[in-house]
């Protein structure tokens, strides 16, 4: 490789991406695509948590939902811009992940899993079972972000930005300090702690961004299709979704969610079309396939290198 | 690589060019938790789509169906009408199977300007922001409540009501309705249960509503808590006058029988219900012999709405002329079909068809129709007779 | 009276959970390994024993032994082939593992028995019977007693067997173990193999009280992790009685607040325990 600037696959990237609605007309494509970004988004925020921090929530979508809930229903009982919405369900998702985050942090290993897992059951039962405020099981329409015509394109743009955000979030994590802590924390948490690293406040601190992405992400995503309801915005899938992204396409790298995303949402609509009723098998196939053969997560193909393996290694003890 | 980026480009550009033939597309539950009743639709319009071929087709060529899988997922709903829409250039849809699959769909339709006819959503709101673009062909929520009023008001008004329901879009849409009417009608609500549905055990639940001591039950279930919840009031000896239902499970065909349902547990159970093989709208009975023939088993009322939908449909497109989204639209919002298989068909302004509900009994075994008195096959046998009596 | 009868049914239901969550407290006390496919598993033998009341008319009650077997040597199978190679990695891959392993059997049974709701009618199930103001149904009496003798029967096996003690000596330290002559690799396989067979006879003793389809075991794996984390990890016992306390619970709060909120009862129990006693009510070791 010629010494092009390092940046270069990253701007011909986000390059191509924004000329998509340019030279793509089916919406059916576009919308795919759409779909890829958002839960690009989705996996690098779990990645901050889950891969660089090793923290293995798989209770995330409780972000995701307080983001599309706070949209929708500011909107519709209050009357707010949804923009304002929006806003108020990144707030709320922050102040979700300081509760959240203070309880379940103290658990370690496959505890801390469960636990988040309990935590977001705990929300889908309360909105689904509080009928009066939420509309309880049957959902409801989401507001539209932006006005007609050319939803597709401009639902496509806005996704953009957001991808960019944190993708740059992502890049400066894995250079930094903090990344450094993280991923201390990450290899022994005890022996983090014996340097100087403080847990409670690190992962508090990267749950943080995380849990704000998925939110703006589960905002834009239940108004692009328009709805919200307890099982689409607020379903464990999505939280085993956001995980197996990063997990499959790399976790603690920075393009992995990225390529996860790719991979995890195209073939799944892939399947679909072609292998119909065998998708779910063909599915948990890959994964176990991934699982075996590529630890490290599809991106592993690209760098090849065994340093990978490292990078993904043991998280977390299991404490008795 | 670069073949197979070429063989797509080749493919995109044949599709543009091509003009397509008129086609409706169809988005139902082929997987997923919906499967079962997925299936019935597709069974449905595959015996509509035969019968329509087989009387020439629409506008002279055979009619074609584009089919998609939302699996039981409202958000890859949505993402059905894109592909359909955008992808397969269908001029018309029908779907989807449950409330919230349909209710994701509604905006979407109205934003590319497609019509979209409902054939199984009950929940009130699916019908809210239409834009004119949707239509629904069965009854929802409120006009099952509003029927077993009606019903009452004939046979005796309970003294008071227990709703209980299952916690879902279905149930709780059918248990606000039934809430709804019976407090127009000035019945006292004796209490409101809200249950997780495919629990292995109600019988707490079940002995908090005897001990309210209703004189009649609403339920709003699916088949397998219907089964439960018959064998365990029969367990806890809850004798309301009324057992009644809002449809689904208390109204399959499988309900009555040992096997696959209550059984005798399911004896004296009224229920509200779209359609049944016994009524008397025209072509009821064939349906259901050429469904038993093909498929082995006796049809719910979810197969005849899809098969209904598609002639519906066919319907609206010959009385268009044409395959264009908006002239089908138009078509839809004038047509008037006294005689189909499920019913008169008329779509009032909000895009409702006024459809006749039933209700039945289960007696001997048998669905008896015991309203409206003009559909009704039997008499409905009243009080129903205490568990320790039978 | 009625909380006495809430009580009973809470901890007939209990039984069964009791089974399901022994199974998960073996492979997790012993192996360490979260496995997510625990309630495939059980759907597995739901429909084992499914088709073999329709097809052969075997009595669920009776020959759930053999649908044990057969799953044990399956678990055993699936053991060589695929869990072995995640033993020792980090969580991720044993999730990630078994929850693929999961997807892949429930998109196999979709695919193979389709995905309608299956029930079967066993007259002695459904008769009821009872004492005083008290009623019960029979079928939920004998699956709670299989259950419970079951749950016997394997701690005796854990008491009292050789490889019963050897198992819990990979459970105490697995490391050492090895040193004391013991095979792990083999515990290891035998020990997966019981705790799925836990499993999948709590299906076929739930069948007849119940239902299936292919989805009928997701909310158990769950379930499983609320009662071995409530019992105490790893510990049989304590999963055991962890299952009745949570039959329990639940029906209490059904019958006391609402039906609906039962399922949040599981949760709540689950983050109290983990944070005020992560020992679990019964487990020794902190």
């Amino acid at each position: 490789m010629k010494r092009l600037p390092k940046w270069w696959p990253t701007a011909l990237f986000f390059a191509v991406l924004l000329s998509m609605p340019l030279w793509i007309t089916d919406g059916y494509v576009l919308q795919l695509i759409f779909r890829v970004v958002i839960f690009a988004v989705v996996g690098m925020a779990w990645n901050i948590v889950g891969g660089y921090a090793g923290q293995l929530s798989l209770g995330h979508v409780a972000y995701f939902g307080i983001g599309a809930y706070a949209m929708t229903l500011s909107t519709e009982r209050i009357g707010w811009n949804p923009w304002l919405g929006v806003i108020l369900g990144a707030i709320l998702a922050a102040v979700g992940a300081l509760i959240i985050g203070s309880i379940t942090f103290r658990l370690r290993g496959p505890y801390f899993a469960l636990s988040t897992i309990a935590a977001a059951e705990i929300i889908r039962v309360l909105v689904q079972n509080q009928d009066q405020l939420t509309h309880g099981a049957v959902g409801t329409n989401a507001p539209l972000l932006f006005q007609a015509p050319s939803l597709d394109q401009k639902f496509f743009w806005g996704a953009i930005p957001l991808l960019g955000a944190v993708f740059a979030l992502s890049m400066w994590i894995h250079s930094s300090r903090f990344g450094y802590r993280l991923r201390a924390i990450r290899e022994n948490e005890n022996t983090a702690m014996a340097v100087g690293v403080n847990p409670s406040r690190e992962k508090l601190l990267a749950l943080l961004p995380s849990a704000v992405f998925t939110a703006l992400a589960g905002s834009m995503y239940a108004s692009y299709f328009s709805f919200v309801g307890p099982d689409t915005v607020l379903t464990i899938d999505i939280s085993v979704q956001a995980a197996l992204i990063a997990m499959l396409g790399g976790a603690a790298t920075v393009w992995g969610p990225i390529l996860g995303s790719i991979v995890l949402t195209l073939t799944s609509e892939i399947f679909k079309t072609y292998f119909e009723h065998t998708h779910l098998v063909v599915y948990g196939a890959l994964l176990i396939v991934v699982v075996i053969f590529l630890p490290g997560g599809v991106i592993s193909l690209f760098e090849g290198r065994k340093r990978l393996r490292r990078e993904t290694g043991p998280i977390g003890s299991v404490q008795g | 690589m670069r073949r197979f980026v070429l063989a797509l480009a080749v493919v995109a550009l044949a599709g543009c060019q091509q003009s397509k033939p008129g086609r409706i597309g169809v988005i139902t539950a082929l997987t997923g938790s919906q499967q079962a009743f997925g299936q019935a639709h597709d069974r449905g319009y595959e015996i509509a789509l035969e019968e329509i071929n087989a009387a020439g087709g629409v506008l002279g060529k055979p009619l074609e169906i584009v089919k998609y899988d939302d699996q039981s997922k409202a958000d890859i709903a949505a993402q059905g009408v894109a592909k359909l829409v955008d992808q397969d250039k269908v001029s018309a849809l029908i779907g989807s199977y449950s409330s919230e699959s349909t209710k994701a769909i509604v905006p979407l339709v109205a934003r590319r300007g497609v019509p979209l006819l409902m054939p199984t959503a009950t929940a009130d709101n699916v019908l809210d922001n239409t834009q004119g673009w949707s239509f629904r062909l069965c009854s929802g929520a409120t006009d099952y409540a509003n029927s077993m009023v009606s019903f009452w008001r004939d046979a005796g008004m309970p003294k008071s009501v227990a709703i209980v329901y299952e916690n879902t879009n279905f149930g709780q849409a059918n248990g606000a309705a039934m809430k709804k009417a019976a407090t127009d009608a000035h019945i006292p609500i004796a209490t409101e249960e809200s249950y997780t549905a495919k629990s292995p055990s109600y019988t707490a639940m079940l002995e908090k509503v005897k001990e309210k001591n209703p004189d009649a039950i609403y339920f709003a279930s699916y088949l397998l808590d219907a089964t439960s919840l018959m064998h365990q009031s029969r367990q806890v000896d809850l004798n309301p006058r009324y057992f009644t239902a809002a449809g689904t499970g208390f109204s399959t065909p499988e309900f009555p029988t040992a096997d696959k349902g209550a059984g005798k547990d399911a004896e004296y159970t009224f229920s509200v219900t779209q359609w049944m093989p016994e009524s008397k709208w025209p072509g009821s009975a064939e349906f259901a012999k050429k469904f038993q023939a093909k498929y082995g088993s006796v049809p719910a009322y979810h197969a005849v709405q899809a098969y209904t939908a598609l002639k519906v449909m066919a319907e609206a497109v010959k009385k268009a002329g044409k395959w264009d989204a908006t002239a089908i639209r138009d078509a839809l919002k004038a047509i008037d079909l006294p005689e189909t298989t499920f019913g008169p068909v008329k779509f009032d302004a909000r895009g409702q068809n006024l459809h006749p509900v039933l209700v039945t009994q289960v007696q001997k075994g048998q669905y008896q129709i015991v309203h409206p008195k003009t559909e009704a096959t039997a008499d409905p046998i009243l009080p129903t007779p205490k568990w320790s009596g039978r | 009276m009625h909380f006495v009868q809430a009580f009973l049914n809470g901890l007939l239901v209990g039984g069964v959970y009791a089974l399901i969550a022994s199974g998960m407290a073996l492979i997790f006390g012993v192996m360490r390994l979260v496995n997510f496919a625990h309630g495939a598993f059980l759907m597995l033998g739901t429909y084992l024993s499914y088709y073999g009341w329709v097809l052969l008319g075997l009595n669920p009650y009776l020959f759930f032994p053999l649908w044990g077997v057969v799953l044990f040597v399956f678990a055993v199978g699936i053991y060589r082939v695929l869990v072995r190679r995640v033993m020792g990695a980090n969580d991720f891959l044993q999730i990630l593992l078994t929850e693929g392993i999961s997807l892949a059997l429930v998109g196999l049974a979709q695919l193979v028995f389709g995905a309608d709701y299956r029930q079967i009618n066993l007259p002695i199930a459904n008769r009821i019977t009872g004492f005083g103001s008290l009623h019960f149904s029979v079928g939920y009496i004998l699956s709670f007693a299989v259950s419970l003798l079951l749950v016997i029967a394997l701690t005796q096996f854990l008491a009292r067997t050789e490889m019963g003690r050897a198992i819990r000596a990979v459970a105490q330290n697995r490391t050492v173990a090895p040193l004391m002559g013991i095979r792990v690799e083999r515990v290891s396989a035998i020990t997966f193999g019981l705790g799925i067979a836990c499993a999948g006879i709590a299906g076929a003793l739930l069948l007849p009280i119940f239902w299936t389809n292919p989805t009928v075991g997701a909310p158990y794996t769950l379930k499983s992790f609320v009662i071995v984390v409530l019992g105490g990890m790893g510990s049989v016992q304590g999963a055991a009685l962890g299952g009745l306390l949570l039959g329990v619970a639940e029906q209490f709060t059904a019958y006391t607040w609402a039906d609906r909120y039962a399922e949040v009862v599981n949760f709540v129990i689950f983050l109290l325990v983990l944070l005020f006693r992560p020992q679990g009510l019964f487990g020794g070791k902190a």
